[in-house]
């Protein structure tokens, strides 16, 4: 239908406008809740933390001065504790996940409470894990000791958590344990979209056991390893509690990581500047993870001429 | 090269209470193309699967060549297996693909790439080598599962519905092709359909089933000319064959089929039926058995008209409501309402058994 047939049609003004031009309004206005969300919740807060990072403690003028501390001591000891925690427990987590998700993906008997008991640690608030923590690590009377005495692999109690050289890996494999379920849960429902014609056609081809790991399996979770390792690693670089209450950061700093250290900023020395760049750190850490892992995918997929 | 025998092979899958494959006896001598036939579900890709090891049955012996493979795993049974959906791996390059199984029989980089590019200009890929499966449109998948079947020289190839998603024009062409790489590698091929024209067209033996059992194992000719029961009758050909039951009575030295809707001289002696009126019978004819001529015993009113080009099948019923479908000259004039008479010569006449639907004559005078 022509244009000028459809004024005569209805009479009005508005009846020359075309459907899109009825979409795009209908679009905007419908949008705009979110938009107000956003601005209410995202972007103020997140300008507001910009602009406090750029004022120094006591005074009033804008500066990097909170940057550049973040170059000193205090910092990047810190930056690196965060780091060694994020990496070093996803490395456990995938280690874990993988060949647990592989177990409860075969027809095993009661494969459906073990699925759940694995996912169950995410249900387990962090104080809880802490607690049980402090009590399975305690120096005196903690099961890993009663078990290492036991079977003759220590000849002396350990102190996991007061050792400065045990310490960072105990919070390590706390951390693993509390980020499993996430990482599990992933890289599980990867492995059930891997349609069993792969396997099978593997298997005509001459590939099982590890081969069939290697060529088949694991080619298929890459896209879902990077994806948990990111989310789970994001989450336990930033994660301020299970350390906070396993070791408070000792001993001796030794497992002092950067939301520790934000809040001590914030909250001992009052200092809302080098907290802020603090949280502004941890944020573009994560940021740039995330963006490696969607670089990485698209490159990957662009040379398999997917979308 | 082998052939393959299946003896008394029976599957139920776990949970299921009807068996999926049920006493099995299938004999495929070495070099032949066999197809396995039948409706969705009974028990087609089980049995191919069984051949491959994907599955195991409960009971029964699969030989593949000289050996008893009952047990033996996928990857030692030296099959190629062409899945419906092509199960390409998607990470993996064309050339990677085809090369897969070369890999894992140890041969070296060198020797598997120049293997998938030989086997690639076989099939009309060198130009797709180093693409991936997600840049193939659905025909060049088919040809790369192919490839990927054909690299390694199996010992039997098996096919489960390889062809069912490709539109009708490459189906038609990838059939003629397969029939070429059969008859050049005088390999042993299986090849599951539930399309009985793919199977006429590829099969030198067809093997028909229905609910996991076995029914007729014969060439396509014979398939469609002798079919053995009213299951094979029924499902080969297109439109169906027509039924009418009914009992044979003899009268003044012929011998009529009297059903309740019809009654109709038959020439074809069958005097041991037509002695007991109350053997019921079926008598089957095919559509395109059935002649039109104005002597023709039978009248037929017509109610619809197909006309599908180089044939023309026209449904109709007879005064007393007998539904047949006959079909007539692609250039006959008819029209919906017209009647018209037809006759069933002896030989497109098959008799089966009511009750057990077993075929009753071979062609007899
Ligand atoms: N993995 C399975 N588990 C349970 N039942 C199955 C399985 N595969 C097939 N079946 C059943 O076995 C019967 C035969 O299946 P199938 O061999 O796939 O038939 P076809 O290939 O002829 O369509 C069907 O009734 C189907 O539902
Ligand atoms: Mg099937």
């Amino acid at each position: 239908m022509r244009v000028s047939e459809r004024r005569s049609l209805f009479g009005q003004w508005w009846s020359s406008l075309t459907l899109d031009i009825y979409m795009q309004i209908a679009g905007i206005v419908l949008v705009f809740p979110a938009i107000f969300l956003l601005l209410a919740l995202l972007i103020a807060p997140f300008t507001f933390i910009i602009w406090s990072s750029l004022i120094k403690k006591g005074e009033t003028g804008l500066g990097l001065a909170n940057y550049s501390w973040l170059l000193g001591r205090t910092f990047l000891p810190s930056l690196k504790n965060s780091l060694i925690i994020g990496v070093g427990s996803v490395a456990l987590e995938i280690l874990a996940a993988v060949p647990l998700a592989l177990l409860l993906n075969q027809r095993l008997y009661g494969r459906g409470i073990f699925r759940a008991l694995v996912t169950l640690p995410w249900a387990v608030p962090t104080i809880s894990v802490a607690a049980s923590f402090l009590w399975l690590s305690n120096t005196n009377y903690g099961l890993f000791n009663q078990i290492g005495l036991a079977s003759g692999i220590l000849s002396l109690p350990l102190a996991f958590l007061g050792d400065p050289k045990l310490a960072m890996p105990a919070v390590i494999v706390a951390h693993a344990w509390k980020g499993l379920p996430l990482v599990f849960i992933i890289i599980f429902a990867a492995l059930q979209s891997l349609p069993s014609e792969h396997l099978e056609a593997a298997k005509v081809d001459g590939a099982w056991g590890l081969s069939q790991l290697r060529y088949i399996i694991l080619p298929h979770l890459k896209t879902a390893i990077g994806l948990a390792a990111v989310l789970s690693g994001i989450y336990n670089f930033a994660l301020f509690d299970l350390t906070f209450l396993l070791t408070g950061g000792g001993p001796s700093g030794t497992t002092m990581t950067l939301p520790m250290l934000e809040y001590n900023q914030m909250f001992r020395s009052l200092d809302t500047g080098r907290a802020a760049a603090v949280g502004l750190t941890i944020f573009l850490v994560g940021v740039l993870a995330l963006a490696l892992l969607f670089w990485l995918n698209t490159q990957d997929r662009k040379k398999r001429g997917l979308r | 090269m082998a052939k393959i025998e299946l003896q008394n092979i029976s599957k139920t899958y776990p949970r299921e209470a009807k068996p999926a494959v049920q006493d099995l006896t299938l004999h495929i001598p070495d070099g032949q193309f066999v197809v396995l036939l039948g409706p969705s579900g009974c028990g087609k890709s089980t049995t191919l699967r069984m051949i491959a090891g994907l599955e195991e049955p409960d009971s029964g012996e699969i030989k593949i060549g000289e050996l008893r493979v009952n047990g033996v795993p996928p990857q030692r049974r030296d099959t190629a297996f062409v899945f419906q959906n092509y199960a390409l791996y998607p990470h993996m390059t064309v050339a990677q693909n085809i090369g897969f199984p070369l890999k894992m029989r140890g041969l070296s980089a060198q020797a598997i790439r120049q293997r998938a590019e030989e086997t690639g200009r076989v099939l009309g890929l060198e130009a797709l080598l180093d693409r991936y499966p997600g840049q193939l449109s659905g025909g060049e998948r088919q040809r790369v599962a192919l490839g990927r079947a054909i690299v390694r020289d199996p010992a039997v190839f098996l096919f489960d519905e390889p062809l069912s998603n490709l539109d009708a024009q490459l189906r038609g062409d990838m059939r003629v092709e397969l029939v070429h790489l059969q008859r050049r590698l005088r390999a042993t091929f299986v090849f599951v359909t539930h399309d009985q024209v793919e199977a006429m067209t590829l099969a030198d033996v067809i093997a028909v089933m229905s609910t996991g059992v076995l029914q007729q194992l014969g060439t396509p000719e014979q398939i469609y000319q002798q079919p053995v029961n009213l299951f094979v009758a029924g499902f080969i050909g297109s439109p169906r064959m027509n039924f009418i039951e009914g009992n044979l009575i003899a009268q003044d030295g012929m011998t009529f089929l009297k059903s309740d809707l019809l009654e109709l001289p038959v020439r074809k002696c069958l005097p041991d039926l037509a002695a007991n009126p109350q053997a019921r019978i079926i008598l089957g004819f095919r559509p395109e058995d059935a002649q039109l001529t104005p002597t023709g015993e039978v009248e037929l009113k017509l109610e619809l008209i197909e006309a599908l080009g180089s044939q023309k099948f026209i449904y109709g019923r007879t005064s007393q409501g007998q539904q047949l479908v006959v079909g007539v000259d692609p250039k006959s004039h008819l029209a919906v309402g017209d009647v018209v008479n037809l006759t069933i010569p002896p030989d497109g006449m098959h008799f089966f058994d009511a009750e057990t639907g077993t075929r009753l004559s071979r062609h007899q005078a």
